[in-house]
């Protein structure tokens, strides 16, 4: 069955009821059992531990990664946190992409250090980097590919591979392309990782977050996280989310047809000195960006000439790009990590993970690409 | 603008200058803008601006504000379920090397979370029982506490605890407290000296049993230093979750002293009952902490626990299933009655020895009583315990 039919019916079932053709929202916080005797034999007690509506995303999301089960939560960070909680322990070892989203960053250091877990920050794109980072006590290797926001990309299947020798779990940050043009288990990871605010809802309408496992195994140790400490997605948010993934992958190849055409703009601009985008030839992992993936997903990074100072009034200066620091969604929102979500980070520290003074993160949304390129060109011409 | 860029910047609908609806908007909204890098740096922006809803949101602040006032305190953080509250209080108050006191009359969830997972990250813990008074301060006194977690009244036993004495026991030893009040609800026990209150918004707050949420409460400083953890973590409120609470909140006081007196009423028919072996609702006088109670409360909530007289455990189930009015669910707190088996939803993970020190047998039976018509409740019960024990 194709993508874009599994993502319009996977985990979607007439309602017995009624016939409706939507999942509905069961928007209950406990489930009525016929006897005592017969507690959970239609398989819901209590909305924490599971939910009918949030249970028919999880299913859809699990068969567009073509993974054993999916756990959904309240943000894409809850879901990394449950990641850790369910593999991590006290005096266990993680390798961590050395380019992972800050969120998960500041988790690891100022959270999980605070309880004996050790981690490792690797560069990821280098296999014998994260080769030579593997402990006797390492349980974790989480990578981000591409990475946010330099898009610097991580060999999945060589990771893979290392980790499986290691028996270490290897969990993927698929955010960016999504399993419509990624599918990080089929690369041999044990699990795929989404903040469901990006492009499956795609609407900047819900935070959310997801958890696909290869094995009943694995996504059993998950989802008791999920449970017990409560950090579950709400039946509302999930209805919405189910709703957004429908047009998940039109959105994506526009989105992603739409920044083809602005990066060919942008590397023909005086004003702009380096483009990067995993389409482009130029893009330095071009090769592997178009082996491991089907596409290359609707994230651009470039550097203006004139620093801090230019990136600043580039931001001030575009009408129609929304300053804001979300991605993924229909909106095109431009950032300047120095300026906005790397503003706490020292600046040797932004340096050696390539995040210049200059550069600029363009999300593109679904905008009719005339109006997104008259826009970015009028504010490169304010510089 | 060519229209496939209208379809994703909408037209804008302004307000006329005061005219503002009575409710306020859900704010769906997962990002906030300024419209200008610079307007977005200000001291007011970056004290009380909104940027993205994992960090904080309009709606979610609304209820936060006012679920704050409600308690007496100025802060809160919201959050996704009550157990995301009751981890957030405990992970913001614990390191590696800690230890923290919580007690066998605690939520299952709650003993499940400190006993199964805190370990893993070198947090000790003391499990004692509320009426063993020498472990109790045994427990402080140890070098590595850190932080005590309790509940007034206890799930689901609805054990009363000395608060003044569980403070005066952490102010000796420097242990922070953290109070889940979701039984009390947010008029109760404000004017205690009380770190960090904990709530299931699930239950009283929401109230109509159509909606999860949790919340830690406390004073500015405090809350201010947990709120990083919160962000970092991500167990966020939905806004769509606020609203629901939000408009659950309108009667809450309604609905709590309905329960109340609603509890009240079925506790004391149930006495009465020669079928039943003990009542235990801290309104009843012959509760053994009534008094303490009294004092520590102003009203005892919707939920009684009681035992059966020769009832073996298919009996029990047999009068909860009996139970029309009553259904079979997990949950308290919302308008419609619940009825559950205490040994099989709340007491698995206790051995038989920590069972019986927490008085749950397999003959227990935990109602929450809801806000329907008081008669309708007690001819229920009645039908129930006459078909059982015909």
């Amino acid at each position: 069955m194709g993508f874009s039919t599994k993502q319009v019916h996977a985990g979607v079932r007439p309602d017995p009821v009624s016939g409706s053709i939507l999942t509905p929202v069961f928007q209950s916080t406990t489930f009525v059992q016929e006897s005592v005797d017969q507690y959970l034999a239609k398989g819901y007690s209590y909305s924490r531990s599971g939910n009918p509506t949030v249970a028919a995303l999880e299913e859809k999301i699990a068969v567009l990664e073509d993974g054993a089960a999916c756990t959904c939560y309240s943000t894409g960070m809850a879901a990394i946190q449950a990641v850790i909680q369910a593999t991590l322990s006290a005096g266990d070892h993680a390798i961590i992409s050395d380019v992972a989203y800050g969120g998960t960053y500041r988790l690891c250091t100022t959270v999980y250090a605070r309880y004996g877990v050790e981690f490792s920050f690797v560069d990821t794109s280098d296999p014998d980097a994260v080769q030579a980072a593997v402990r006797d006590n390492t349980r974790l290797i989480l990578t981000e590919t591409p990475a946010n926001p330099t898009l610097k990309l991580t060999d999945i299947r060589a990771i893979s591979d290392i980790a499986q020798a290691a028996g270490i779990v290897h969990a993927v940050d698929n955010t960016f392309l999504t399993p419509f043009y990624q599918r990080p288990l089929e690369l041999g990871a044990n699990a795929s990782i989404h903040s469901t605010t990006k492009y499956f809802d795609g609407h900047n309408a819900t935070v959310g977050g997801a958890v696909v496992a290869d094995s009943d195994a694995l996504d059993e140790k998950i989802r008791y996280v999920q449970n017990a400490a409560g950090v579950i997605m709400s039946p509302w948010v999930a209805w919405l989310t189910l709703q957004g993934t429908k047009t998940l992958s039109i959105r994506l190849e526009r989105q992603s047809a739409n920044a083809v055409t602005i990066a060919q703009f942008l590397e023909s601009h005086p004003k702009v000195t380096t483009v990067r985008y995993p389409g482009l030839a130029s893009f330095p992992q071009f090769e592997l960006a178009k082996s491991q993936a089907s596409g290359f997903g609707a994230m651009i990074w470039f550097d203006v000439v004139g620093g801090v100072q230019a990136g600043k009034q580039l931001m001030d200066s575009v009408e129609l790009c929304t300053l804001a620091e979300n991605l993924g969604s229909v909106e095109t929102l431009i950032t300047h990590p120095v300026t906005m979500t790397h503003a706490d980070v020292e600046a040797a520290e932004r340096q050696r993970v390539g995040i210049t003074d200059g550069l600029v993160r363009l999300s593109v949304g679904l905008e009719d690409v005339d109006d997104l390129i008259e826009d970015i060109s009028n504010a490169l011409d304010r510089i | 603008m060519k229209k496939e860029t209208r379809i994703t910047h909408q037209p804008q609908v302004p307000l006329v200058k005061g005219n503002r609806p009575l409710t306020d908007p859900t704010y769906r909204s997962v990002k906030f803008t300024f419209p200008t890098i610079a307007d977005s740096m200000t001291a007011e922006a970056r004290s009380s601006g909104f940027e993205y809803t994992r960090d904080s949101n309009p709606t979610t602040r609304q209820l936060e504000l006012l679920c704050a006032e409600l308690q007496d305190r100025d802060d809160a953080i919201a959050v996704g379920t009550g157990m995301a509250s009751v981890w957030l209080a405990l992970l913001g108050n614990l390191s590696a090397g800690d230890r923290v006191v919580i007690f066998l009359e605690s939520y299952r969830p709650t003993r499940i979370a400190v006993r199964k997972f805190l370990p893993r990250y070198g947090i000790a813990f003391e499990m004692v029982s509320l009426h063993d008074r020498k472990a109790v301060e045994s427990a402080f006194v140890l070098e590595d506490t850190k932080a005590v977690l309790f509940e007034s009244p206890t799930n689901p036993m609805l054990q009363i605890p000395d608060i003044e004495a569980i403070l005066g026991l952490a102010e000796q030893h420097g242990v922070a407290t953290i109070l889940d009040n979701t039984f009390a609800g947010f008029h109760n026990h404000g004017q205690y000296a009380i770190d960090f209150f904990v709530h299931s918004l699930t239950k009283y707050a929401g109230g109509h049993g159509d909606v999860m949420g949790g919340i830690v409460i406390g004073s500015a400083d405090k809350i201010r230093r947990l709120k990083p953890l919160a962000v970092n973590m991500g167990a966020t409120l939905d806004p769509g979750a606020a609203y629901y609470i939000l408009r659950g909140m309108k009667t809450y006081y309604l609905r709590y002293e309905r329960h109340c007196q609603n509890a009240q009423a079925l506790a004391e028919y149930l006495v009465s009952r020669p079928e039943v072996a003990e009542v235990i609702y801290p309104g009843l006088k012959n509760h053994p902490d009534s008094a303490l109670a009294a004092k520590q409360m102003h009203d005892f909530g919707g939920v009684l626990s009681f035992s059966l007289k020769n009832a073996d455990r298919e009996r029990t189930w047999a009068f909860i299933d009996a139970l029309q009015l009553h259904v079979t669910a997990s949950s308290l707190g919302s308008t419609d009655s619940l009825a559950a088996p205490v040994q099989l939803y709340l007491g698995t993970d206790l051995s038989d020895e920590e069972q019986a020190e927490a008085q749950i047998s397999e003959s227990t039976v935990r109602l929450a009583v809801g806000i329907e018509h008081i008669d309708d409740l007690i001819a229920d019960v009645a039908q129930a315990l006459d078909a059982t024990f015909s």
